[in-house]
């Protein structure tokens, strides 16, 4: 079967994106969202609280964690994410 | 149906404790488990993982893939003949099915019907893809052909993986780790209930000349002593094609020349910047002429490079 796609949704950083939208996404219920939000696990940039949340909801899945290691392991991998990126950019164009 | 050695996934004998398997998966989750690893091939020594994690932890689904038997990894096979009876409550055809959606059924039907063909509607899968492209294709948007293998439940209500090409025409505009989301292109629903979504996270892939920082393109651009010292005017590549680049009197290795609305194209209209990062870089050869001129400015001026580290007024003329 072949399919050609032609809706297809960018997902920006102007897109509004509710709580109940990120839980109904992650499968977290709509508190415990609130609660990664509020404690800074999931950024409050509609196009990464997206993303962060889907990663919640595998971390969760895939290593049995309870929110609290939720929580650390998304703010500790997006602590990495942007070391990574400075590193790279500092190897292409040393200061 | 193709046989799978779940024991072997997971590096243990057949006789494994409970608890020996989820230290085995644990550990290997933490090496394999695409959010957190860099390793090459990681996504699908992860999926294989999980999978034999999933049947191996459950009691039931664990007793039902023993009794199919030892066969080698990939080995076309049917169960024993009491196995579906045992099992399943059903003759059915093993034509085409895969085993850790055998067994996810059996689970589900275990569990008191929670199958599919119970209750209401229910939505289809979400799904995640990655997908490389190259600042070209951002800068101009790509054609993608994405071969996927899709669990869906046929009409009597049993997982068949259905092969589906998806080919998705990325609009200019993608930036590295941007996320796309492709309606109703996920796992079908079931009894009436929408399908799921298909997301679609781009990743740039490296290029010969650009770094990408977001929207912003870098290229390093190599200048003479003379043009830095001098200023001149350069042809420097962009992705929209080359441009005049003015090099202003004393351009420093590492300066960065900016060129407006030059980088990626941004999906509301606008573009990011591109930026030349200047190097200065020494001819490897050096004309009988050329040293002569050196020496003579070298006489004539009196600038310190060091001054800084020694304390000095390190202008010269």
């Amino acid at each position: 079967m072949e399919v050609e796609v032609t809706e297809l949704a960018w997902l920006d950083e102007e897109e509004a994106c509710p709580a109940g939208e990120l839980a109904e996404q992650s499968h977290f219920p709509e508190g415990e969202i609130l609660e990664l939000i509020h404690c800074g696990a999931i950024p409050r940039h509609p196009g990464r609280a997206r993303s962060a949340a889907r990663m919640a909801a595998r971390l969760r899945q895939d290593f049995e964690l309870d929110l609290q290691g939720v929580a650390l392991a998304l703010t500790l991998l997006r602590r990495i994410d942007e070391l990574e990126g400075e590193l790279s950019r500092l190897r292409v164009f040393p200061p | 149906m193709k046989f799978k050695d779940y024991y072997a996934s997971l590096g243990l004998e057949r006789g494994a404790s409970d608890a020996d398997i989820k230290k085995a998966y644990r550990k290997l989750a933490h090496k394999y488990h695409p959010d957190v690893s860099k390793e090459p091939g990681a996504e699908a020594r992860f999926k294989e993982i999980a999978e034999a994690y999933q049947t191996l932890k459950d009691p039931e689904k664990r007793a039902a893939y023993d009794h199919l038997g030892k066969h080698a990894p990939g080995e076309e096979f049917r169960p024993p003949p009491d196995w579906s009876q045992q099992y399943s409550g059903r003759e059915q055809s093993f034509e085409g099915i895969d085993l850790a959606d055998l067994l996810a059924e059996l689970a589900a039907r275990h569990s008191g019907g929670a199958g599919r063909g119970a209750g209401g509607p229910i939505r289809g899968e979400d799904y995640e893809l990655r997908a490389g492209i190259s600042i070209e294709q951002a800068f101009e948007g790509a054609l993608l052909e994405l071969n996927l293998s899709m669990p869906e439940y046929d009409a009597a209500g049993r997982l068949r993986r259905v092969p589906k090409t998806v080919k998705v025409r990325v609009p200019k505009g993608a930036a590295d780790g941007q996320r796309l989301r492709l309606s109703g292109m996920g796992g079908r629903g079931f009894a009436g209930g929408p399908a799921g979504d298909l997301y679609l996270t781009i990743g740039l892939l490296p290029h010969r000349l650009y770094h990408a920082d977001g929207h912003d393109l870098l290229l390093e651009l190599p200048l003479a002593p003379w043009e830095a010292a001098l200023g001149a005017t350069v042809e420097v590549p962009t992705p929209g094609g080359k441009v005049q680049l003015k090099i202003p009197a004393g351009t420093a290795s590492g300066n960065k020349l900016r060129l407006s609305g030059r980088g990626l194209p941004q999906p509301k209209g606008n573009s990011g910047d591109f930026y030349a990062v200047a190097r200065i870089v020494m001819p490897k050869v050096w004309s009988a002429r050329a040293r002569e001129l050196l020496q003579e400015l070298a006489a004539t001026t009196d600038f310190s490079p060091r001054a800084e580290l020694l304390g000095e007024d390190g202008h010269g003329s």
